[in-house]
């Protein structure tokens, strides 16, 4: 059980990293240069993150690097011992969704604050660019997406399943999927309390993260 | 001709009718049985590689399947399914978003925060834990998405209507006396029918994927009923030999849904520009 949740935790923090390295930086970008190349790149990836259901990209991943290329192994962690191969595609594949999720969320509040008056003035002022896309944009852009975090979350949960599936990766999820097809009820159930009592407990952390990001906000 | 093409959703349209007639006419158009087994024609290629024949243009599965008709029934077998979870949500959805915004108070409360707790569950755990207690078929596969498809229609209709509800015209009707089901049918509902479509079209997308994806555990549509996401996970296990089986399905599911948010897109800007996102 221990292993199992270890396995499942370092794949899920991995990729919720991952997805905010990628997606916030793609949102601005799209945001900032909106209507160039780069805007079309971020929304593309975001309907594509949306559309392209996590299962059949991790086949369909495991299908190009695994067998064709030979570049990385098709997941299992700890058959032939583990090393950082083993993360990549499950990592790539889990973050994906939560990535485009980010992408969106991010460039519509980047737009929405790029265009008030706070902005506006620091741009009046002559404050260069970078410093205004970066200080006055990025905090307050970054308070949107938080508040969508109990999505992410849920859309964690749900990537886990897919993608410990597909990968045979030996964490939580996948002993629920494995309990279904073995008619275990019991082990399905606290599969499903685990996961319940980490998204409150995370939902809760995030909810103490707003009051640090944005003083504005007082928990009373 | 550009602006045509950004003007109406073209592509998207073309897809989804072209989905829809596939699904209708599937038993007709279909090239081939898609339960007839033959293993003497077990895992044909498509039909551009070099061992592909004509009769089998997406080729076969392991017991001999064609993929191309077992595409095409799966697209019956995921639109069936998404239309009667859809219409069942909508209903459902639709009159406790008009309950809570329009009476509010202690209604409003206990629905709001119904749903609250509903979407903090983890759906897909529930409905793996649903399907091994009441065994996996069409029937729980619909109720499963009932389930799931109802949320969103009550928090969107009952914003609208809180609204709504203090426009000139609505108090009028009351002041006129009439009765609430009448001011619900005919003062709050024309103005809430295109919020309606618009979160129906999202939805219809989101449904086929959670449909696919519990058909993928098998806890949704069982085998040998072809459904898109059963063939994936049939086809997983060939995946060095015959990568077509699993690919195919994929294609549709990812054309459909990306098609569907396309199509959400443009209907929310047609049926209400103020609802248009920046940019």
């Amino acid at each position: 059980m221990k292993s199992k949740l270890a396995a499942t935790g370092m794949l899920a923090g991995a990729a919720w990293i991952l997805a905010t390295a990628i997606g916030v930086p793609l949102g601005i970008l799209s945001a900032v240069k909106r209507g160039t190349v780069w805007d079309y790149l971020g929304r593309g990836f975001a309907v594509l993150g949306h559309s392209l259901p996590s299962f059949w990209i991790g086949i369909a991943a495991i299908l190009i690097f695994a067998v064709w290329l030979g570049w990385l192994p098709s997941g299992t962690m700890g058959v032939h011992g583990t090393s950082w191969k083993n993360f990549v595609l499950p990592t790539v594949i889990l973050a994906w969704l939560p990535m485009a999720g980010y992408t969106r969320l991010v460039r519509s509040s980047m737009l929405e604050i790029l265009d008030s008056e706070f902005v506006k003035l620091a741009r009046a002022k002559g404050v260069p660019d970078t410093v205004v896309v970066w200080k006055h944009g990025l905090r307050n852009a970054v308070i949107a997406p938080l508040t969508f975090s109990g999505l992410l979350l849920a859309g964690l949960i749900t990537g886990s399943v897919a993608v410990e599936t597909v990968f045979a990766w030996p964490g939580v999820a996948r002993w629920g999927v494995q309990a279904v097809n073995n008619n275990n009820l019991n082990v399905l159930v606290t599969v499903t309390l685990v996961f319940t009592l980490a998204f409150v407990v995370l939902a809760f952390v995030i909810d103490l993260l707003y009051v640090v990001l944005d003083p504005r906000i007082r928990l009373t | 001709m550009l602006t045509f093409f950004r003007r109406w959703p073209v592509i998207s349209g073309t897809v989804i009718l072209f989905l829809v007639l596939t699904a209708l006419l599937a038993p007709l158009i279909a090239p081939a049985d898609p339960l007839k087994h033959s293993f003497r024609d077990a895992t044909v290629p498509p039909v551009w590689q070099s061992e592909g024949d004509w009769d089998h243009i997406l080729g076969t599965d392991t017991l001999g399947r064609d993929v191309l008709s077992r595409v095409m029934h799966g697209a019956r077998i995921s639109l069936m399914v998404a239309a009667i979870s859809l219409a069942s949500g909508i209903v459902i959805g639709t009159s406790l978003g008009l309950l809570a915004g329009y009476f509010g108070g202690m209604t409003d409360e206990i629905i709001t925060r119904v749903v609250d707790i509903w979407l903090g569950l983890p759906f897909i755990l529930v409905a793996l834990i649903m399907a091994l207690v009441l065994g996996s078929g069409i029937t729980t596969i619909a109720i499963l998405l009932v389930l799931l498809a109802w949320t969103p229609f009550v928090r969107q209709i009952r914003g609208e209507v809180l609204s709504l509800r203090t426009r000139e015209y609505v108090l009028a009707a009351q002041v006129a006396g009439a009765s609430t089901a009448r001011i619900f049918v005919k003062h709050l509902l024309p103005g809430i029918l295109g919020l309606v479509l618009v979160v129906a079209t999202f939805q219809v997308a989101s449904l086929i994927l959670t449909e696919a994806f519990l058909s993928f555990l098998g806890a949704g549509i069982p085998p040998p009923t072809p459904a898109w996401g059963n063939m994936i996970a049939e086809g997983r296990d060939y995946l060095t030999d015959a990568w077509w089986i699993s690919f195919f399905p994929g294609v549709a599911i990812f054309l459909t849904a990306a098609s569907l948010s396309f199509m959400g897109d443009w209907v929310r800007d047609f049926v209400d520009p103020r609802l248009r996102q920046l940019g």
